[in-house]
């Protein structure tokens, strides 16, 4: 507790013996470092311990965007946070200076397995199986549990009550989601009333399979790697 | 308790339930003015009223069940496929802690807002965004404000209601600043929803809010095209009270029936621990065996009194599952 403390009691936030413009321009500085310094989204409580009670953040946040311009990378609003992001026109010039390996690069197997779960979360694995027409398996699913792209979530009540899996505000993140509404294309499964578990009839394996990969392409998967590469 | 219980169920609603909705006050078309809507709405809520004051013992189960019909209007809105079993479904098979998924999280939300008294109703709301994972920003807050601004003012209830869910709905739309999504209904709108019925209940001065906002606004589902504009107009909302205050009274009517006749079977259980169970079937929307029910009956006991409960009629079985059965009114 005392320790935690001390940095905040030192640090002044308020700035009250600058003038405002000067004042202003701290506060941007040091959210602007707060989320540059960070691997992950910086959330607002986070940020507003640096900046005076009288500081508006977004407005902190905007300033700063209007500075990026320009430049190729930006601060995007992720998963309730703020983070850094390279552009997304970057993708190429990065991936072939840096070499293809990305550190969370996901199989294009688990990547369709991911996307299915983020549209009709929450699912279980052998509701998966049946809607992709192949057997997607424990191991599958462990690695993106240990990617933390999701979660177990409410149990199934079909024999074995298996969990159905959902995915995690770090699913969001990665792929740069403010919310689940932001997954591509996600407009044309709604009004195919395709989201979601009806109670009665699970999904019907083959036709809803071809219909996901023609409504995605995959693309939500080939952007995320490129956006993450800040 | 002196008469059998079977004979006396048959006969008994009379006695049970409040005085019935009035024929004429219950709406039947779009209203040609505003002073027709606000009649309809006056009427109606002057009787769902009566029902709240007296707060019956069954009142529990009477706001999770307003809860549930809200939810499921607005997962049906949110363009996802799940009805009131599935959502019953990812309430009761969720650990704690775990993550329920898009629409039982929506469940939860409606379920904050009768949680806690209505003088409280800005601790239900923070919760429930979170719940829904809407970032507490500058716009939330200025939805909170202008709520308790409406609240504060003298309008009547219904108009101030109307008035809070228009400005909200705004500045919560959905992601602003953001690309839109299409004017799909997304947490925004539920959230302002939420805060018409606080500030609904807070202006009437009911102990407890009740979910009736949304069954109405998004019974049609999907996306609102070219009406949106008038979704927003006054007299579409005070309307959509009185209708939703009508049904609210039929279900408390209905409610008021089954809870009779549930008491009507009390003596004839002998368990131990039945009566920690009928307390909690009337305040609770669903259960099941191992909801932990008043901390001394086991999984297996529960089982044998729900099942008996609902030989004698007086609790149905709500999943027609053999297994992971939900027992209820």
């Amino acid at each position: 507790m005392a320790r935690s403390r001390r940095p905040t009691g030192e640090l002044d936030t308020e700035l009250e013996d600058l003038p405002a413009p000067a004042r202003w321009r701290e506060w941007m500085g040091r959210v602007e470092a707060a989320i540059f310094a960070s691997a992950e989204p910086v959330l607002r409580e986070n940020l507003a311990r640096v900046v005076g009670r009288g500081c508006n953040l977004d407005l902190v946040i905007e300033d700063i965007r209007d500075e990026l311009r320009g430049r190729p990378y930006e601060i995007v609003s992720v998963a309730g946070g703020w983070s850094f992001r390279t552009k997304l026109g970057f993708g190429d010039a990065i991936r072939t200076a840096l070499g293809a390996a990305q550190k969370t690069e996901l199989s294009r197997s688990n990547a369709l397995i991911l996307m299915a779960i983020g549209y009709f979360q929450p699912i279980t694995r052998g509701e998966l199986s049946q809607f992709l027409g192949r057997e997607v398996s424990r191991d599958a699913i462990a690695s993106l549990r240990g990617e933390g792209f999701i979660a177990a979530g409410p149990r199934s009540p079909t024999p074995g009550a298996p969990y159905a899996y959902v995915t995690t505000p770090g699913f969001l993140s990665h792929f740069g989601f403010e919310s689940l509404r932001d997954l591509p294309d996600i407009e044309k499964l709604e009004d195919a009333g395709l989201l979601g578990r009806t109670s009665e009839a699970l999904l019907d394996g083959d036709a809803l399979a071809s219909e996901l990969r023609g409504a995605l392409g995959l693309r939500g998967v080939e952007e995320g790697p490129e956006e993450d590469a800040a | 308790m002196l008469a059998r219980g079977d004979s006396l169920g048959f006969s008994g609603p009379s006695a049970a339930s409040p005085a019935a909705f009035p024929a004429w006050a219950r709406a039947v078309e779009a209203p040609e003015s505003e002073a027709e809507a606000a009649y309809l709405a006056g009427a109606a809520l002057s009787q769902l009223d009566k029902v709240v004051r007296e707060n019956p013992p069954w009142s529990g189960v009477w706001r999770r069940r307003q809860a549930l019909a809200a939810a499921a209007a607005s997962v049906l809105r949110a363009g996802r496929a799940e009805d009131e079993l599935a959502l019953r479904d990812a309430f009761h098979l969720t650990r704690p802690g775990a993550d329920p998924g898009p629409a039982g999280r929506r469940l939860i939300a409606w379920r904050e807002l009768s949680a806690r008294s209505v003088g409280h109703w800005r601790l239900s709301f923070e919760a429930a965004a979170e719940v829904l994972g809407v970032r507490q920003d500058e716009a939330l807050q200025e939805a909170i404000d202008a709520a308790e601004g409406c609240a504060g003012r003298n309008r009547p209830a219904p108009f101030a209601a109307a008035q809070v869910f228009a400005l909200t709905r705004r500045d919560l739309a959905p992601g602003a600043g953001r690309p839109s999504p299409g004017g799909r209904g997304g947490e925004g709108e539920l959230l302002a929803a939420w805060l018409a019925d606080a500030v609904l209940a807070q202006r009437l001065r009911w102990p407890f809010a009740l979910p009736l906002r949304a069954a109405p606004l998004f019974a049609g589902g999907g996306r609102p095209a070219a009406r949106d504009v008038a979704h927003d107009a006054e007299t579409t909302i005070v309307f959509a009270y009185a209708k939703a205050a009508a049904r609210a009274c039929e279900l408390s009517a209905e409610l008021g029936r089954r809870a009779q006749k549930l008491l009507e079977a009390a003596p004839k259980l002998r368990a131990k621990g039945a009566g920690a169970a009928l307390a909690a079937l009337l305040d609770e929307d669903s259960l099941s065996a191992s909801s932990k029910i008043g901390g001394q009956m086991s999984e297996r006991g529960a089982r044998r009194l729900f099942d008996r409960l609902v030989a004698l009629g007086a609790v149905r079985e709500l999943t027609g599952r053999a297994t992971f059965r939900l027992y209820g009114l």
